[in-house]
């Protein structure tokens, strides 16, 4: 390598090439300063080799060594851990939100309201047994409990079509994101197969789309000596490996009426894993565990409560007799009889004979008695009785039990989302810390690539008036 | 730390959503004056509160049916009241008339005034109450006594529940009242009408052994009907009493659930205007905190 004039004005174009990417480095973090995903850039400078010349070893300048993100893999897997805690939070507490509107206080036709109407116009009834209009105002209240307790059936049933079609929707997204992970996994080993090459943007991509996963479903990944992200799922299933990718499928399960089981399926080899019950955090999880277990039991108590009041009201009324066409006949349901606990709420009705003649209702336990209120009376006593959940509750009491640990747990839901929400703002605050693009920051580094420019410049000035010195030495 | 846009514009989003979030609860309360909204609000005030409500609207339900009930026994202690001055009076003509002093024309006209006293007791034996007979029992849609003092009701006791599980009676079992049993048959005592009658006919047939007669049988008549006053005008106090009790329940469930539902005007409002303070201040302190760049102070 030569000396001379000619080796000073390289080191001078080789800094004016410098200082112009770091300014391009910085404008490229400014305009991405509110990308999400994106982490700063720096251009990381190097001296380059000194050159033995005439006996002394003399600098010669510097050289771009390559232009890094400033990543903290560790945080970032902190917050990706957090965020499938985070997310299973949130779905829970979606999910279980949009049935807590169902036993919203504020509605004045819950099942306990209209259960107490019912006893209500039972003790008129019992006061005035032959009275019609009090007939007739039993057999509304009667419609009025059946009507509240298949609304509440109807409403949970609805939820559960929701949050079905929601898991459907989730296995879509998720499918998107591991696809887009595999092509990145591909662009980046393209990218990077020239030496010393960081393919930043494509990474921080990558590093999104990752986190966007796991907030949705459990996910266990590491990046192998090549760059590749390798992705496991739920049941430790392989969802990326390198280049290729698994895909969710939704198949509709009969044994839990026709709602979707999640399967994990390998395109290559068709074969296919349920993984259902097996997914460990993220959002699905929680939807999946509404769906399945919050709402079934919901529904069990719903029909567990009208069955036993189907079933204790007809009993007792079958013993009764009417008036008037009925006051010889006994032996009448007040509701039809349930053919299935599992359907009670849903199936509740009032009797054919009651709704075709109110006489059919029985206030009396001896035949011919108009004013016998016995049947009446003892129907009466029902509302006090604890006859359900093996004899330790009251109807209404049930009802309160069962909603206040819905309540409860809504509650805890709620205060496991706040907690998980301050873990992930501080995870993010972190890692905004140490990626995040600081415009004071950017600025100062726009001032100093500037002043270097304009000093590399010189230098080169500098060179051209030696050389015409040293041409003009000639004449 | 390093403090980067990012943060700084997160941090600005996260605060005013959390102070909006807060202010819209506050709003909540206030313009509701209530505590619970949803289930998730207070979990175990809300079944507290669903037990409550289902007792007040029971027990404003019990007063209401102790009222008619009450009704329902008046007019049966009234019907026996009137009873009561009849027979007494028919006792006083049967004295006067047993007398020696007395001859057929007066003994006639008293026989008008006894006549006068059967139709007053026939009809009050058949008193009812918003159509129910008071002394029929359970069959109480048809007048119980007949012309010549049979009874045709039956003996049954309505009971009517006063609180939850608590059921007082509400009729006289009037059987009794106007038959004898059969004891008191064996020992010579006829039915209440009969025995008018019987009075009767010895005064219009002008026979004094048969007015002496009647006088015995009277007084039989007269310690039961009595007698049945007295069980009517207990069974009214103790329903009384059950009905102030129930009511003062009532009053006293009606508190208990306002504290759980309803919301303390002044905390809640105080809470509000806090919210709305803080809400303010964050708006404030974000336009200031998110202005600043040096990016302003270069040329």
């Amino acid at each position: 390598m030569g000396s001379g004039l000619f080796h000073t004005l390289n080191i001078g174009e080789q800094s004016l090439y410098n200082t112009r990417q770091g300014v391009d480095t910085a404008s490229h973090n400014i305009s991405n300063a509110n990308t999400v995903g994106y982490s700063r850039q720096r251009v990381n400078l190097k001296t380059r080799e000194p050159q033995l010349l005439g006996g002394v070893l003399a600098g010669s300048g510097s050289y771009i060594e390559n232009i890094t993100r400033t990543h903290n893999k560790f945080v970032e897997r902190q917050l990706n851990r957090a965020q499938q805690i985070g997310g299973e939070a949130n779905g829970r507490l979606e999910a279980l939100k949009s049935l807590e509107s169902v036993f919203s206080p504020e509605l004045a036709s819950a099942v306990p309201d209209e259960i107490t109407n019912f006893f209500n116009s039972l003790q008129e009834l019992s006061v005035t047994p032959s009275d019609e209009s009090i007939r007739a105002a039993v057999l509304e209240s009667g419609k009025n409990v059946s009507l509240a307790f298949k609304r509440v059936d109807g409403d949970i049933k609805q939820s559960r079509v929701d949050l079905n079609s929601m898991i459907v929707q989730e296995c879509t997204e998720i499918n998107s994101r591991l696809n887009g992970i595999r092509q990145l996994n591909v662009q980046i080993q393209d990218a990077e197969s020239t030496p010393g090459a960081v393919a930043n943007d494509l990474r921080d991509q990558r590093d999104l789309l990752l986190r966007e996963l796991t907030g949705k479903i459990q996910i266990n990944y590491y990046e192998d000596d090549a760059g590749n992200f390798c992705l496991r799922g739920p049941d430790d299933t392989l969802l990326v490996d390198k280049t290729s990718v698994s895909e969710l499928a939704v198949i509709s399960n009969d044994s839990n009426e026709g709602f979707v089981d999640v399967v994990v399926r390998d395109p290559s080899s068709g074969y296919s894993r349920n993984v259902t019950r097996k997914i460990d955090g993220g959002r699905i999880k929680g939807l999946i565990e509404v769906r399945d277990n919050v709402c079934s039991g919901l529904l069990g108590k719903n029909n567990e409560m009208a069955a036993s009041f189907i079933g204790r009201v007809n009993d007792i009324h079958a013993k009764g007799y009417g008036v008037s066409d009925y006051e010889e006949i006994s032996g009448r349901a007040f509701f039809k009889p349930v053919s299935d606990v599992r359907a009670a709420a849903n199936e509740m009705e009032i009797s054919d004979e009651i709704l075709s003649d109110i006489n059919a209702i029985s206030a009396a336990a001896t035949p011919l008695a108009v004013g016998d209120n016995i049947i009446a009376n003892e129907l009466l006593s029902l509302k006090n009785e604890r006859f359900l959940d093996d004899g330790k509750f009251t109807l209404v009491e049930f009802y309160a039990n069962y909603v206040g640990g819905l309540g409860t747990e809504i509650n805890r839901s709620e205060h496991n989302k706040d907690a998980n929400d301050i873990v992930v703002a501080d995870l993010q605050a972190q890692r905004d810390a140490a990626s995040g693009v600081s415009l004071d920051e950017e600025a100062i580094n726009l001032m100093k690539w500037q002043s270097n420019f304009t000093a590399s410049s010189k230098v080169i000035t500098t060179v051209d008036e030696m050389l015409e010195t040293v041409l003009s030495l000639k004449r | 730390m390093r403090v980067t846009e990012n943060q700084r514009y997160r941090q600005a989003n996260d605060k005013i959503a959390k102070a909006k979030s807060n202010n819209a609860k506050a709003l909540d309360a206030v313009s509701t004056m209530k505590n619970i909204h949803r289930i998730s609000d207070d979990p175990t005030g809300l079944s507290r509160a669903i037990r409550y409500r289902d007792q007040i609207t029971s027990l404003d339900q019990h007063v209401k049916n102790m009222e008619l009930s009450k009704g329902f026994m008046e007019t049966t202690e009234q019907a026996l009241s009137g009873i009561t001055d009849n027979i007494v009076r028919a006792k006083e003509l049967a004295i006067g008339m047993a007398n020696d002093t007395n001859n057929a024309a007066s003994r006639d006209a008293a026989s008008k005034e006894i006549r006068q006293i059967i139709d007053d007791v026939l009809l009050l034996g058949n008193s009812s109450y918003n159509s129910r007979f008071v002394f029929a029992g359970f069959r109480n849609e048809t007048p119980p006594l007949t012309e010549d003092g049979n009874f045709t009701g039956d003996d049954g006791q309505i009971f009517v529940e006063v609180s939850p599980g608590t059921f007082k009676p509400i009729n006289l079992m009037a059987k009794g009242l106007f038959v004898p049993n059969e004891a008191d048959r064996l020992r010579g005592h006829e039915n209440m009408i009969s025995v008018l009658q019987n009075l009767y006919d010895g005064m219009a047939e002008n026979d004094k052994s048969k007015i002496q007669h009647s006088m015995a049988k009277l007084d039989f008549h007269l310690d039961k009907v009595t007698s049945y006053q007295a069980t009517i005008g207990g069974m009214w106090n103790s329903l009384n009493n059950a009905q102030t009790r129930v009511i003062r329940d009532s009053d006293a469930a009606k508190v208990t659930l306002s504290g759980i539902e309803d919301a303390d005007a002044f905390k809640v409002t105080s809470a509000f205007k806090q919210a709305e303070t803080t809400l303010q201040g964050t708006l404030l302190a974000s336009n200031k905190v998110l202005q600043p760049s040096l990016l302003n102070f270069l040329q």
